[in-house]
């Protein structure tokens, strides 16, 4: 108890030619997508196979935090992306909160490691 | 059908000074007179702690000779209190306990200074999505849609802050307008600090039995518990709709009534829009009607169906673990007729709804429906 845990949860970011993208899985049976690895679909139980989404999606919602939470310095801006033909990720915006449908490109996540995206 | 025989609290407070055990005393010493039973006749505790201290149940119990029957602690976020009662009534309907005790207790101003923040082995938790921040980004999406003006939200903080000046044991009770909420400082977009529940250091009690004795005892008609479902890019509904929605429906279904039928209400607003999209999933209104319901009045003391007459976890208090039971507490109050100072009429039936998240691609850790008479 009171350790920082070893594994880091949040989704994994890669560089690739095209861009940043996001290292997750997808259910060749259902069609069910994730931003992280699992041992097998949780709505079908089919086989998972691994897949990258991005560099591309949309805001589906944003906000603006101005209390400080432990490691991240306010105020610090949040936002839903729903990321193309894949999943909902929670990343940090640089600037501002990102309008609500706007255009995002995920981008190197920050010093911290957070998944982050800039208006594309 | 197992039925509430008693309930009690303490003061809703910031109040770090007061251990977890002087708390519970305060809850059990009023449960049980309330009850009209001394605690040897319990058979069985769950009780309600999300941060508490490992052993903080049987630490409180003990000096009050509660012991040597199972004591269960349960963690289930913001509705640890609700789920505990669940099981109380749970382990009496299935004649485990002829007597049952439903326990909230949480210390939470010792351990916090300011927004509770899901576990850093939590995805979202780690990004620092703090609690205000999910509800922010709620919010947001009904501000985009349409379904809410902030000066709808901010009533929400204006109306459970009125009613909490009928309620001795509040944490905060104000007379406030739109605009007082709305300048408050900025917690997370669009959400200001008034529109955000305290942190509140509080227990609660409730004793359960298997029968209605008597004129004050109050029969659960019934009690849902479930967790929520994957939420994601494909999910029709803001976070948590849609687990408060199934939920409440099974609880109707299980009752044999609809949302028309219930006179009193008090729900999960830890955030103005959390009472928004409650008392839509509840089927108090249409989808996106959540903020006009609360403008026409129609949830407010007074009017037909009054939300969070107790002021709230907004105006109460939020102790997590204690919340669900405090909130039984009220409405069996309510059912009663002995809210002096805020009673919603003569309602006959009153229902409670408690929903707890912070686990990220759920539609939430938690959801209790109950509904008593």
């Amino acid at each position: 108890m009171g350790q920082t845990p070893s594994h880091d949860p949040r989704p994994e970011v890669r560089k690739r030619p095209g861009g940043y993208i996001v290292l997750g899985c997808r259910c060749e049976a259902c069609g069910y997508v994730a931003a992280y690895a699992r041992p097998h679909c949780p709505d079908c139980r089919g086989a998972i196979t691994r897949a990258e989404y991005g560099p591309l999606g949309r805001v589906w919602s944003s906000t603006t935090v101005r209390v400080p939470v432990p490691g991240l310095d306010p105020p610090y801006h949040l936002a839903y992306i729903d990321i193309d033909n894949g999943p909902r990720i929670l990343a940090h915006v640089a600037a501002a909160a990102p309008a609500i449908g706007a255009r995002v490109c995920l981008t190197a996540p920050d010093a911290a490691g957070n998944p982050r995206v800039r208006t594309a | 059908m197992s039925a509430v025989w008693g309930v009690g609290t303490s003061r809703f407070a910031k109040q770090p000074d007061q251990p977890a055990e002087a708390l519970v005393a305060q809850a059990l010493r009023e449960a049980f007179q309330d009850a009209d039973l001394t605690p040897d006749r319990v058979e069985t505790v769950y009780v309600g702690s999300v941060y508490g201290d490992v052993g903080v149940a049987q630490r409180a119990l003990f000096p009050l000779g509660i012991t040597d029957v199972p004591i269960i602690t349960i963690e289930n976020a913001c509705a640890s209190g609700t789920t505990a009662f669940h099981e109380a009534c749970a382990s009496v309907d299935l004649g485990r306990a002829q007597v049952a005790l439903a326990l909230g207790v949480e210390c939470l101003t010792a351990r916090f200074g300011g927004a509770i923040h899901p576990s850093p082995s939590d995805s979202e938790g780690a990004t620092g999505l703090a609690l205000p921040a999910l509800y922010a980004l709620a919010a947001a999406r009904y501000l985009h849609e349409g379904w809410v003006t902030v000066e709808q939200l901010a009533l929400v903080s204006v109306k459970n802050h009125r009613h909490a000046l009928g309620n001795p044991r509040a944490q905060y009770a104000a007379e406030l307008t739109v605009e007082q909420v709305l300048a408050s400082r900025l917690i997370a977009d669009p959400l200001t600090l008034l529109q955000c529940s305290p942190l509140s250091d509080a227990a609660a009690a409730a004793v359960i039995g298997p029968s209605v004795r008597g004129s004050r005892d109050r029969a659960v008609r019934s009690s849902v518990l479930r967790s929520g479902a994957r939420w994601g890019h494909d999910s029709p509904h803001v976070w948590g709709y849609d687990l408060v929605a199934t939920t409440a429906q099974q609880a109707y279904a299980d009752a044999g009534v609809g949302p028309e039928d219930v006179g009193v209400f008090e729900v999960h607003d830890a955030f103005t829009i959390g009472e928004i999209v409650t008392t839509e999933a509840l089927g108090l209104c249409e989808l996106g009607g959540g903020g006009e319901l609360v403008e026409r009045r129609h949830t407010t003391l007074g009017g037909p169906q009054p939300v969070n007459p107790s002021g709230g976890l907004l105006s109460r208090g939020h102790p997590l673990g204690a919340t669900g039971v405090a909130q039984i507490a009220e409405v069996v109050t309510q059912l009663r007729g002995e809210a002096h100072g805020r009673q919603a009429g003569e309602p006959r039936l009153g229902l409670v709804e408690t929903m707890g998240g912070g686990v990220s691609g759920l539609d939430g850790n938690a959801c209790v429906v109950a509904i008593l008479e």
